[in-house]
């Protein structure tokens, strides 16, 4: 059943998501430092940067979890400032950390969740069935009927990306998507990002995986310092890099260009037995 | 150069130390204040403490015959008290300590020797188990100083004895528990303990209860003088180091003008001979028993759609969000061992607070007893509002805090958090206004009061409840503690202190809003006469205050929590 539903807009004149001049300041850090962002309907986003650089905290204001110090976020046309029901109602959000309700069992929990986003009121048959496609295309099957304490840490990461992906959402935001997941699961999930693309549906992901990046992504964003160094396709990073007429060059050496990481670079090759 | 064994322990603590440094040295805001708060809070009850003592003790030592017997009871008492909760309490958290801490992942990976591991785990325990015994006892022994005359030798034989009697429960607890889990796995030892433990206390409150011990003040319930005496002057049990404790300090007050140590010198050999052998046992148990530790438990009633179908029967009062929270907070409850089993002991104490108003001595004082029944019954108002209040505490302030880790979950979902808030007061409100309608009903039934106290009670019930939920829900959500494993030390943090001092100053300013025109009513009705228009005015006005206090609480206190959720970010 998954893959072959569209991804239902609606709103469609408005791209996926929308991000201006947002910034976020803690006491004393500057997370992020103003910073815009468009993702486009049917698109696959990445974004990425070196450890500190402001991608969880940019993920983590962008559903509603930290507040936004300036800037506005729209998401499908809808501001989440002003209009945080609608616009929280189309995004699934899948966290680095997978910390869930351990006394439910997986059922209950992909119940519980699809009932806070149940806008639609799916017939109960019909939501059990795609229960059950979830529950079978995250190799969980067996284990819906246990508590989720039993789960490893692998298995509670699928239970959420389930959960976030039951309601059927307009755009997937997903903060390192490959944690948990062995090469099965991962070849699998790389195919539901790509069949909800096709959709119509959008993802912005978060990830180190500079292959799955590479692999995946139809555009990509550099952030370093809370500030967005570089974006674009494939091409337009290699020639902000001044690698344009290297075709080969893959994202790796882009981003280590871009972020001025040729020594850590060096140091890598160096300490190499 | 120190052995390895020392070294070893001091670095095992080291994390300790260093958090608690921090802690203090990486203040956020308002800590400053809530630490000054509850060292004030602390303060008032260690004045209390030592001023009910000091008059017990004064009162004890001047009664003939009885004057040095009582005090060394007395203490045999409180240290065998002790003793019990020290040992539950021993019991129950060396399971966390020793099987489910996070950092044992790390530690058992290391060359850290299994002896050094057992005596850093067992200062964690001792303390954990022990420190609120100590700090609340520690006025107790400071009475009896004062009383007495102890000077420095005696707080030096008070610290000897007490750190010593508080080592040996906890390493019986530990050894116990080490032998549980080589037979179970540890998260279904512990529940199971939890279980038994609380059925058990529970039991103990209520035959406790029922033995009237109230009677022991009164020598005219002994047959004979003599029975009184021999009760008076048999130990409680030379085999026990509470009786070892007791004697220790109390040989110190009573005794000849030369100390004997010698209890005190039974207490500290037992406690490091108690080490010892506790070391020996972990070595041949632990790592068999945290081995079993990381088995997966497969739950019983996990299939269960009892409460499925019950939500899906009374779904129709609620929206379709609300219902999840509830339903999905229903099953968490009835799942958790350590929340349901709470029950029992809410019972006990439910069972003892009716019981009490039946073998209240109401006849035979100077006032009728007719005005004396509706005076008991009104003031059992406030009496019960204070019970719901720290049955609140307990159940309805975590609420919030229960989310956990998890409460990304429903902050990123368009639940949006006043409905989620909302969520948590209907769940929290119905039982409670069951248990506050049930006390004031069966007690004023049992107290044969007047009915129009008895409508009062069931009226200023219902409304008081709904604030004192609103002001758990609400100061929960103000003060959450997300990252908390262990719920039941939630009701102790500092919003659960305010929310107790805010509850019980709340029913307490109802009671004295009502009790003018009530007492003139009351004074009217029983005196044969008839209810006046000014006594009916009156009675207007008090429950139109009431009615706008409970307002004003229920709206301050869930949009205070609700503002102060919204600003909260969630890493």
């Amino acid at each position: 059943m998954m893959g072959k539903t569209a991804v239902h807009i609606r709103n469609k004149d408005a791209p996926a998501l929308e991000v201006r001049g947002l910034k976020k300041h803690f006491t004393t850090v500057e997370a992020i430092r103003g910073i815009d962002i468009r993702v486009e309907r049917g698109e696959i986003f990445g974004f990425l940067g070196p450890n500190g650089a402001g991608k969880t905290t940019t993920i983590r204001t962008l559903v509603g979890l930290l507040r936004p110090t300036a800037g506005e976020i729209f998401i499908g046309g809808f501001s989440l400032m002003d209009n945080p029901v609608e616009a929280k109602n189309i995004v699934g959000f899948i966290p680095d950390r997978p910390y869930i309700y351990e006394k439910l069992t997986g059922r209950e929990f992909l119940r519980f969740v699809h009932g806070l986003y149940n806008v639609y009121g799916d017939e109960p048959g019909m939501l059990e069935e795609r229960i059950d496609d979830m529950l079978a295309f995250f190799q969980l099957e067996e284990w819906g009927e246990e508590l989720t304490e039993a789960y490893s840490h692998g298995m509670k990461q699928r239970l959420v990306m389930s959960s976030a992906l039951l309601h059927n959402p307009e755009i997937i935001i997903v903060d390192e998507p490959m944690v948990g997941l062995d090469p099965k699961g991962a070849r699998l999930l790389k195919n539901l990002f790509h069949q909800r693309a096709a959709g119509g549906g959008a993802i912005f992901m978060s990830t180190h995986t500079l292959a799955v990046a590479e692999e995946l992504c139809d555009r990509i964003a550099i952030i370093q310092d809370g500030e967005i160094i570089a974006e674009g396709t494939m091409p337009q990073l290699r020639a902000r890099a001044g690698m344009g007429d290297d075709e080969g060059a893959r994202l790796e050496a882009v981003f280590l260009k871009l972020t001025a990481d040729e020594e850590m670079d060096e140091i890598i090759q160096a300490l190499r037995p | 150069m120190r052995n390895t064994l020392t070294n070893e322990l001091y670095l095992l603590l080291s994390p300790k130390w260093y958090g608690l440094r921090n802690r203090l040295r990486f203040r956020s805001r308002g800590d400053l204040t809530r630490s000054i708060v509850l060292v004030g809070i602390v303060a008032v009850f260690w004045i209390i403490i030592y001023l009910l003592f000091t008059n017990f003790l004064y009162q004890f030592k001047v009664v003939e015959e009885f004057g040095e017997i009582l005090p060394g009871k007395l203490l045999s008492m409180i240290f065998l008290f002790f003793l019990g909760i020290l040992m539950w309490s021993s019991l129950l958290t060396s399971f966390g300590v020793f099987f489910m801490s996070y950092d044992l992942q790390l530690l058992k990976a290391t060359p850290v020797s299994e002896d050094a591991m057992y005596l850093a785990r067992l200062a964690e325990t001792t303390i954990n188990a022990s420190w609120m015994v100590l700090l609340f006892g520690l006025p107790v022994f400071m009475a009896y100083g004062t009383v007495f005359g102890g000077g420095v030798v005696y707080y030096l034989v008070v610290v000897i004895s007490n750190v010593s009697f508080v080592i040996i429960p906890a390493v019986l607890g530990v050894g116990l528990t080490m032998l549980l889990v080589n037979v179970f796995p540890a998260q279904r030892a512990k529940d199971m303990l939890m279980i038994v433990s609380l059925l058990f206390f529970a039991g103990l409150i209520l035959a406790f209860r029922i033995l009237r011990p109230e009677r022991l003040l009164d020598p005219d319930a002994f047959n004979s003088l003599l029975d009184f005496f021999t009760a008076m002057r048999a130990p409680l049990s030379p085999l026990l180091p509470s009786q070892w404790a007791a004697e220790a300090i109390s040989t110190y007050i009573v005794g000849t003008l030369v100390y004997d140590p010698f209890w005190l010198g039974v207490l500290v050999i037992t406690s490091m001979a108690a080490v010892v052998i506790g070391m020996w046992v972990s070595g041949r148990t632990h790592d068999y028993g945290f081995t079993k530790t990381q088995e997966v438990r497969r739950s019983r009633f996990a299939g269960s759609t009892v409460i499925d179908r019950l939500i899906s029967m009374y779904g129709f009062l609620f929206p379709q969000r609300l219902k999840q929270i509830i339903s999905k907070d229903v099953k968490t409850f009835v799942r958790d061992v350590t929340q349901w089993s709470q029950i029992f002991l809410l019972m006990a104490l439910i069972v003892i607070y009716v019981y009490n108003f039946r073998v209240l001595p109401l006849a035979g004082t100077y006032i009728p007893s007719v005005y004396l029944t509706n005076l008991v019954a009104f003031l059992n108002l406030g009496l019960s509002g204070f019970v719901v209040s720290a049955v609140a505490a307990r159940f309805v302030f975590p609420a919030v805090s229960l989310e956990g880790n998890a409460f990304w979950i429903v902050r990123s979902s368009p639940l949006g958090l006043k409905g989620f808030l909302w969520s948590k007061f209907w769940i929290s409100f119905f039982p409670l206004l069951l248990l506050g309608e049930t006390l004031i009903i069966l007690t004023n039934v049992l107290l044969g009061a007047h009915p129009l106290i008895k409508w009062v009670g069931v009226i200023t019930t219902f409304f008081t409840t709904i604030s004192v939920t609103a002001l758990g829900i609400g100061i929960g959500a103000a003060f959450p503690k997300f990252q908390w494993d262990n719920v039941s030390k939630i009701p102790a943090s500092f919003g659960g202190v305010i929310f107790m001092v805010l509850a019980v100053t709340f029913v307490t300013v109802v009671l004295v809003i009502e009790w003018r025109p009530v007492y003139l009513i009351m004074l009217s009705i029983l005196g044969g006469g008839s209810i006046t228009s000014n006594q009916i005015i009156l009675s207007a006005i008090s429950a139109i205050f009431v009615l706008i206090l409970c307002t004003f609480c229920f709206f301050v206190a869930m949009e205070t929590g609700l503002r102060r959720l919204e600003e909260r970010e969630i890493w």
